[in-house]
């Protein structure tokens, strides 16, 4: 094969235009380097004190703490009140519910370190003996998709001792189906053969399953908003913040897209550049490293952001009312041909080295490392508190608990509580990112008999 | 292990001038050369430390940054061109007059103006900054044959408006 080069024409018109940059310019970029690298240094040095001097403080005190508290009866008990109002817990409201609701009513929450409450009283409570928790402790059912259910038993492993008898059941199933077994309808499906004391939703439960609920007599429900599902693409903070719309990442990752040449006919992802999804684009390979599709990180980027950009195509967002299976195998269904693949250990590692490559991520990953990664606007939306909670950010998705409180028990109390309460911390675990108790924030509990749909 | 092997006063002596002359060629004038090349070293050596050449060239690693350094100051230059077309492309004459009263480089830019994006691009990597077409590739997502085809072409046309 010739080599290009060898046929290139005659180019020293190009060659010539190269010039050396000044002395001065150099040796002073140099210095500033230099100085540069001898303050990061400094820097690391001073941290690496900052943190051993961290260490003997932080241990003296606990060890301090530790030992008044084991001195102290007292501390053995925690009391929290909960106002009802907007940040009201989920089982503060069941409890006002049990007792006739009205005056603000408080609930004993599990002690840091995992002691399970245990009773609901009228005002201020304190915990009853580990003994009697206990025996309130119940087993219950909780059924939903994939991210209620890893963020709910992640719960559960804070309170109830392994091995106990009295583990709650979990059903992973899609929402749907996870709501007909908390109203006891049956969807035909295995899945939602049984009943669910508790369903997780990616979306608010529909007035008529709500009316399916009633006529089945579960007439009482509650809804506690948990918090969000937030996926975002990334790339590594040294080549900046992409800029994409959702149809450009559905056209970039769908398995099969529409034929530019034949309406609403679909072919084999042709895309191998994001100039080629989208002129405006850069001529850069797309690149996605991401979770195993079975992840709830990646269950939720087909539910959000690809089926966004699906729905861009008029004749594919109609498919979900006339044909749904076919809407959800080509919005749903990401390529195999090694666009996307395994994101595997080390990311950021990657993400620096492969300056095309974007990681499918965890909002709160993106948000925990944030000289690391920068997270990738969508439409113009950037990912953040403040756009998710908005619900303009195109890959969050509100998640939400619906309690059948006909049929609560201690144990349903700790559950909902610890699952709120653990939804706080900045960055557990799982999944779901928890809005702040800021302002403009919606309830997180509300009775559905009171709810306008 | 990632980073030190490599002698960093070596890497800056071989690789600022071709970054200053990359810049040269993608902004077309010497105005603001000075400016991304220390800005592209200096994001660069920020982040030396996580830099692992068994995954990649050094050499494409900080052609990746100086590429969207360079992106971005054009995409933000951008929001002012009527101005900056008033001052720097329309004067009295015709275009090919006006090209024979500036400089090389800025005839460069003027005819380098009528092309794609991407094309300007390749013309920058190949005579600014000297990169091969293999590593051309690399940088942009094109395969090494296409980058010889577009550079041919593309050389020819300015080599006939020159």
């Amino acid at each position: 094969m010739v080599s290009p080069m060898k046929n290139e024409p005659d180019d020293d018109f190009l060659q010539r235009l190269r010039a050396e940059p000044s002395r001065k310019f150099l040796s002073t970029l140099k210095a500033n380097l230099d100085r540069q690298t001898i303050s990061q240094a400094k820097a690391r040095r001073t941290l690496f004190r900052t943190a051993i001097l961290a260490a003997l403080i932080g241990g003296s005190t606990v060890a301090v703490a530790f030992v008044v508290l084991r001195g102290s009866p007292a501390a053995r008990t925690f009391v929290r009140m909960v106002d009802i109002g907007p940040a009201q817990s989920a089982a503060s409201k069941i409890a006002a519910e049990r007792s006739g609701g009205g005056a603000p009513k408080s609930i004993v929450s599990p002690a840091q370190g995992g002691v399970p409450p245990a009773s609901v009283v009228s005002g201020v409570a304190a915990a009853p003996p580990d003994a009697a928790a206990e025996q309130s402790r119940g087993a219950f059912v909780v059924a939903g998709p994939t991210a209620i259910i890893l963020y709910a038993q992640d719960n559960v492993r804070r309170w109830l001792p392994p091995g106990s008898k009295n583990q709650p059941e979990f059903n992973l199933t899609s929402s749907a189906e996870a709501l007909a077994m908390l109203c006891h309808a049956h969807l035909g499906t295995a899945a939602a053969a049984g009943f669910a004391d508790i369903a997780g939703a990616s979306r608010r439960i529909l007035p008529s399953e709500l009316e399916t609920c009633k006529s089945n007599g579960v007439t009482r429900v509650a809804e506690l908003q948990t918090g969000y599902e937030t996926v975002v693409l990334a790339r590594s903070r040294l080549y900046g913040a992409p800029k994409l719309s959702a149809r450009d990442i559905f056209l970039a990752l769908a398995a099969q897209v529409p034929d530019p040449n034949r309406p609403q006919a679909l072919i084999k992802n042709p895309y191998r550049t994001w100039s080629a999804v989208d002129g405006a684009l850069l001529e850069e390979r797309i690149e996605v490293l991401g979770p195993p599709l079975s992840s709830a990180t990646a269950a939720a980027f087909r539910q959000t952001l690809m089926e966004a950009g699906c729905a861009t195509f008029p004749w594919l967002a109609a498919l979900k009312q006339t044909d749904s299976p076919r809407y959800e195998k080509v919005c749903r269904t990401l390529r195999d041909d090694g666009v996307y693949r395994d994101r595997g250990g080390r990311l950021q590692e990657q993400l620096e080295t492969y300056p095309n490559a974007l990681a499918l991520l965890d909002f709160r990953e993106v948000a925990a490392k944030p000289d690391a990664f920068v997270a990738a606007s969508v439409d113009g939306v950037e990912p953040g508190m403040d756009t998710i909670v908005a619900e303009t950010y195109a890959g969050s998705r509100a998640m939400f608990l619906y309690v059948n409180t006909a049929k609560v028990s201690g144990a349903v109390f700790s559950f909902l509580d610890g699952f709120r309460g653990s939804l706080d911390e900045p960055w557990s675990i799982t999944t779901l990112v928890a809005p702040r108790r800021q302002a403009g924030a919606r309830k997180y509990v509300a009775p559905l008999q009171d709810m306008k749909f | 292990m990632e980073t030190n092997e490599l002698n960093w006063d070596a890497v800056y002596a071989h690789e600022a001038p071709r970054i200053y002359n990359y810049f040269r060629f993608r902004l077309g004038r010497d105005s603001d050369v000075e400016e991304l090349t220390a800005r592209t070293f200096e994001r660069a050596w920020r982040s030396r430390s996580r830099y692992r050449r068994d995954l990649a060239g050094f050499a494409t690693w900080l052609f990746k940054i100086a590429q969207n350094i360079g992106t971005d100051h054009l995409r933000a230059r951008r929001e002012h061109l009527p101005l900056d077309a008033a001052l720097e492309v329309t004067t009295e004459g015709t275009p090919e007059r006006d090209a024979e009263q500036r400089s090389n480089l800025a005839r460069l830019a003027l005819l380098c103006a009528a092309l794609p994006e991407r094309e300007r691009e390749l013309i920058a990597l190949k005579y600014g900054a000297v990169i091969n077409n293999r590593a051309i590739a690399e940088l942009t997502g094109l395969s090494e044959s296409n980058v010889g085809t577009i550079l041919h072409r593309v050389v020819q046309t300015l080599r006939d408006q020159w």
